[in-house]
This record gives structure tokens, sequence and C-alpha cells, in this order.
């Protein structure tokens, strides 16, 4: 397996745990409890979440070690008794750009088709505060997606080597799986685990804990069923024990600074492909490439409304037959939150290295291959594969896509 | 047992959903917080209500939501740092009580009460979070008569379209009709009738539907309310708990089992604007941002 071999050309230090592709397969069954309200009970066992961690290799010392104040930029790690996660910096300066309630009748001239009106009796659809959940959204994917690329920057301090990702992401996908939770968790767990790894320097021998507890945290936050801790230390393997799970959650959420809520993709990819009507197709190779950019390491610095943007376009490339038509109309604008494929030149890059890496992926990505080989994600991956491969062959610079 | 050299810990201020709550001084500043204790020792790890309630609450900045200031890690608990509030509805209202006679609150402040919770409910629509426990223990208030949400340990985000989320939330006595029939694809409307059935208690000082399990709270909302069928809430039939056999009741007059319980007479507007937030059917219930737009709130709006 890779995994082994891209391990070991980077450590020297041979006793370490290294392949974390084998998963134990053994059939693990979600507890069927609804665990959402459960308070759990008082164990005796005390935590020093903080001090046994060594997640962080940057040690310093602060002369108060009482108490310590955080800021975002430097991370340090301590060993203190007491720590200040969050503190609130009182920006109501923000709070006051927030519009005061208004009639809500400042429609402007549009080309756009308004499709959310058609939905108003669907309450899952929460019509009414959609355009105010839209510029949440906008807004907090600013500050929860990774703001450089760890896997592509060679020179940054917190450099991984792209491969190591990829190993822990298929690790992900397949473990994700068998616990049978939401495509949103695996999103969430993702981006927890990339906003970390963009951070803090981790040593290898630390990945697999980092990858199963991003999980374990996200999982708490998104599902109503939740695996139980046992289950998470089973599946690594003996490499990460249930202590060192509740260690290393706590370090994360800490790191963190309990900034769990992300604008998970999924959202942004059902509002733009409202616009495509929901075709059953385009969006099935969406969910797909939207999953495929979430495991490559070559976009984790994307903000999720662009990702998903992506994914869609690609998508409608692939099932438009008739290739003279616009396939990104004012209305696709619209609720793609105003992108524009055919006059951004960023966006274009970003699709043309999507479609190349399907062709020829960099890194190894097998669960994910895997997984949308299957019949009930509808076989969809060959049909994206056997599109990028023509693509690559027949028109090696792809700019033929962004043309009318 | 202090929680952080910077608090002094001082009265217990009550039990929340998964924590004990101690009111404290910030012993630099001399301002009065509330601290809300966690434990860590759990066999899970840190709990999933303890994760939601502090990521969610950092998204939540608004007047009528208790801002969350502090986050402080010791060696087996959490201390979240709130703003503390002198006093809770439910409190407040016991205070109010005449012997063993619950009064209501002045309508004056049941309408001053009522729409800052749906200004705070609406916020929290508004930033995709639902807080699935309002009820008036969860309601603080402060001695200049503002209201703020508190407790968001069982809240949380949605999507859209809205995920399927476990039934088993809010408490019995201000759950809605569709969620005690099983239903699991709730959205805002959830939050909606419990401000319908906190609107009520306010005007009366007695919960509207106290029931004690979950068939008797659906059977004493549909004995003033009415029992629903397919002509009324199209669809209900279809729910998991939803019985055939329910005893069918037609809707009775709001005005006539509340005006008893209240002097003040009861205008047509809080009338109306109760019917819509008591709505059995989800859809037909009316939202947060609906309702501060209701008449009954005139006197609020702002004029240019």
């Amino acid at each position: 397996m890779a995994s082994n071999d891209s391990l070991s050309n980077s450590s020297s230090n041979s006793n370490i745990k290294t392949d974390v592709s084998t998963t134990k397969t053994a059939a693990l069954k979600r507890p069927s409890t609804v665990t959402e309200k459960v308070i759990t009970p008082v164990a005796t066992k005390s935590r020093r979440a903080l001090t046994e961690v060594s997640v962080n290799n940057q040690i310093s010392t602060f002369p108060d070690l009482d108490r310590v104040r955080r800021d975002n930029s430097d991370l340090t790690f301590v060993p203190l008794r007491k720590r200040q996660i969050y503190r609130d910096q009182e920006n109501i300066e923000e709070e006051e750009q927030r519009p005061k309630r208004l009639k809500s009748d400042d429609s402007e001239e549009c080309a756009w088709r308004d499709l959310d009106t058609d939905e108003k009796s669907d309450i899952c659809m929460v019509v009414e505060y959609t355009n105010e959940i839209f510029s949440h959204l906008y807004k907090r994917e600013k500050d929860t997606t990774p703001t450089h690329n760890y896997l592509v920057d060679t020179q940054s301090a917190y450099y991984l080597r792209p491969s190591m990702r990829a190993i822990l992401i298929d690790w992900l996908v397949e473990v994700h799986e068998k616990f049978q939770c939401y495509p949103e968790t695996l999103f969430l767990t993702i981006n927890l685990m990339d906003r970390f790894l963009s951070k803090n320097k981790v040593t290898l021998s630390k990945l697999q804990l980092l990858a199963v507890t991003s999980l374990f945290i996200a999982a708490k936050f998104e599902e109503v069923n939740l695996p139980k801790l046992s289950d998470y230390a089973y599946i690594t393997d003996g490499a990460a024990s249930k202590n060192d799970i509740k260690n290393a959650e706590m370090f994360m959420l800490t790191s963190l600074e309990f900034n769990i809520g992300w604008p998970n993709p999924m959202n942004f990819l059902r509002r733009i492909s409202k616009a495509d009507r929901y075709d059953f197709q385009t969006r099935s190779i969406a969910k797909f490439l939207l999953e495929f950019i979430m495991c490559c390491h070559k976009f984790v610095d994307i903000k999720p409304s662009v990702t998903s943007a992506m994914a869609m376009f690609v998508a409608k490339k692939i099932t438009e037959k008739d290739q003279t038509k616009p396939i990104w109309d004012e209305t696709f604008k619209h609720y793609s939150g105003g992108i524009d494929p055919l006059n951004d030149s960023e966006f274009q890059s970003n699709c043309k290295k999507l479609i190349k890496e399907i062709a020829n992926p960099t890194t190894k990505l097998d669960s994910l291959v895997l997984k949308f080989k299957k019949p009930r994600y509808g076989a969809i991956y060959f049909k994206v594969s056997q599109w990028c491969n023509n693509q690559v062959e027949n028109n090696k610079h792809l700019d033929s896509l962004f043309s009318l | 047992m202090t929680s952080s050299s910077q608090f002094k810990q001082l009265e217990k201020l009550g039990n929340g959903t998964y924590a004990t709550v101690y009111k404290g001084l910030n012993k630099t500043t001399g301002v009065y917080v509330a601290l809300k204790e966690v434990k860590l020792d759990s066999e899970e790890g840190t709990p999933s209500t303890a994760i939601r309630e502090i990521s969610l609450m950092k998204e939540l900045k608004h007047e009528n939501i208790v801002r969350l200031y502090d986050v402080i890690h010791t060696e087996n608990k959490l201390t979240l740092v709130f703003e503390y509030m002198d006093n809770d509805l439910k409190k407040y209202m016991d205070s109010r009580t005449v012997g063993n006679n619950p009064q209501g609150l002045e309508l004056s402040l049941v309408k001053y009460f009522h729409w800052q919770l749906l200004e705070g409910v609406s916020f929290c629509h508004e930033s995709k979070i639902l807080h699935r426990d309002l009820k008036p223990q969860n309601l603080l208030i402060n001695n200049k008569g503002q209201l703020k949400l508190g407790d968001f340990g069982l809240a949380r985000a949605f999507g859209i379209p809205v995920n399927t989320f476990s039934s088993e939330v809010v408490t019995l006595w201000y759950r809605a009709p569709d969620v005690l029939m099983g239903s699991r694809t709730y959205s805002t409307s959830i939050d909606m009738w419990s401000c319908g059935c906190i609107l009520a208690e306010m005007i009366t000082g007695k919960p509207l539907f106290p029931g004690t399990n979950d068939e008797e709270q659906l059977k004493l909302i549909f004995e003033i309310m009415g029992t629903p069928n397919e002509s009324t809430w199209s669809g209900v039939s279809s729910l998991p708990k939803y019985n055939p056999n329910f005893s069918q009741k037609l809707p009775r007059d709001l005005r006539t089992i509340l005006q008893p319980h209240t002097k003040e007479p009861l205008d047509d507007n809080l009338i109306n604007l109760l019917h819509g937030l008591l709505q059995l059917n989800p859809d037909m219930r009316l939202s947060a941002k609906q309702a501060l737009h209701h008449p009954w709130f005139a006197e609020y709006y702002q004029h240019p």
C-alpha cells in the first residue's frame, strides 16, 4: 500500500503506527437510540486533556501559568491548568451592519427567476429566511475556510505532503460510510481537520488520531444518532485509545476556539441545484464532484460556496448534450451567490484543475472512487472519469469549456 | 471550588440541561456574570450539547440572546461565562403568584416581552439555528425589562432543506403537536409553537398545556385547538404517532378560555396572533418574522 512508502521516507521513526489505511472492517452497527438529549453520567476519571496531548510541538512557556489568553495568530501550547478558550471581542461594529428589520420589498430590476417563491409551501426549505441565512453563510465561510493551502505551499511551517492527507481522507471516507453518517458530517470532518492542520504542525504518529477526532467532533455537531467513543477507538485498530481521542478532542476544540459551525457546501449545492430544477443526473454528478473536491488537496483553501459552484458547473458541462447552449444563465449566477464562470479566470483555472485531477489523479483516493463506482451512488464515477479523460485528451488547455 | 482566578463563584442559580449555573463576579471589572459549569468526565468526552451550545452561541450576537463572553477550560470541566441576568421568566411569574393563584402579567409587559422573544427567535432562524427548548425558564430577564434567550443546550444548526432530527426535543408542555406525533422533519415552526404557549402563559400565569406524558399532552392540545384531520391538516394521518382514534374535539375560542384568568380585556389582535402561533399544522404556523409584523405589535413599528 502506498501508505507505508509515503510515511517511511519522511520519518526516521520506525515504530510509529503507519498503516492507517487498514481499517477494521468488522461491521459496526450504528446505535439506534436517540442520543441527542442524553446527559452523560458522571464518571470518576479526571481529565488532563491539554497537558497530555502532544499534537502540537510548538511548546512555549508563559510566565503566568495559571491563565493564558490566546490570540488567533499564535497557537501556544503550555502545560497549564486553566485556559481561556474564547473571549468575546465585543465586535459590535459588525452587528451594526446588519440591516434593521425592513419590509422585504427590496427587489431591484433583475434578470433571474425567483424560484424561492415556488417552494413557499415546503417548510423544509425555510424559504422565508433563505436570503438572511445565505448572507449569514457567505459571511461565515470567510472565517471558517483555511486561508492558505498548507499542502501546496512547501515553504509553509505547516506543510504536509498531499499523499499523507490523502491517506487520512481515504480512511475517513471509508469509516464515514461504515458509520452511516450524513454527507455533511464527512465534509465537516475534513474542514475541521484542514483548519487544524493549516495552523498546527502534527507529528506523523498523531495524524490518525487527528482524523478520528475530527470525525468524533463533526458527528457530535451534525448527527442525531452518535456512534460510541469505543467505536471510534476500535476502528483505529489500536492506533488511538478512547482516552487519546477524548484528550485530543478538547485540544482540537480549544485550538478551533469552538468554532465548529461551518457553512457546509451541501447547502450551497442544493441552492444552485434549484436553478437547475434539481435535475437528478446533474445533481448526482455534482455531489460526486463536490466530494472529490473536498477530498483533493488542491482545493482546501477555496470557500464552500465556490467549490459547490465548481461542482455544479462541471456537472452541467458533463450532462449538457447541446454544447452550444449557455449553461450558466443569470438564474444560476444568482443562486450561486454571483459566480460568473465565463468571466472569472480563477474559477476557470480551478475547474480545469479539477478535471485534470480526476483524469490523472496526483494522490490516491481509492475509497472515494470505490464508493462512487457503487450502484447506490449511481456508479457515477465511470461516466465522470471518462468525460474528464476525453476532455484532457482532446482539449489540452480545456479552454473551450468556458467559451460560448 | 473557584472556577477561575478571575471570577468569584457566588450562589447557585440553577441546573441547566446538562450543567450547573452559578452567579459569579468578575473580580477585575466588578461585573456580575453567570458561570455555567459543564463536567468533562463523561464516558463520551465533551458533551455534544456543550459543543453545540458554545459554537452556536458564538455565532449569535443579538440584544435578545444572552451573550457568551468566555469559555474557560480547567482540569475536568468547562466553564461558560455568560452575561448575567437578574431573573428568568418562570421565576418572575412565580414571584407574582398571589396565594395559590398565579397571576398573568400586565398586557403591556406581555407585549414587550413577547416582542423581544420574537426578535431573538427570528435572529436565530436567520442564522439557521433552531433553539428547540423555548420555555419560560430559558427566557432570562433583567431589571430593565429586557428579555433574552438562554440555554442553547438543545439547539442545533439546520441545513436547507432541513435534515431529519430527533423528535426528543423541547420540554413537553411547549412541544409542538407535529413533533409529539413523531415528525422529524420539523423546522423553524417548532420554536414558534413554543412561542405561542409562552404568550398564553404570560397572559394567564399558567401553562396552557400542562401535560404529564406525550398522550396527555396531545389530548390537552386537541381539547383546546381541536383534533386535526386530513381536511384541516393535510398529511397529519401519515405522521408516525397519529392515531385515527384520537377523541374528536372541535376547536374552542381562545378568548373564552383565557379571559377569565386575566383582568385586562383581550383584544382581537392578540387572540388572532395566538391562533397564528398555535396552528396545529406547522405549515400554517406564523414564523417569527411574520409574527413581528402582526398588527398586535403595531405600536412598535418604526414609522420613518
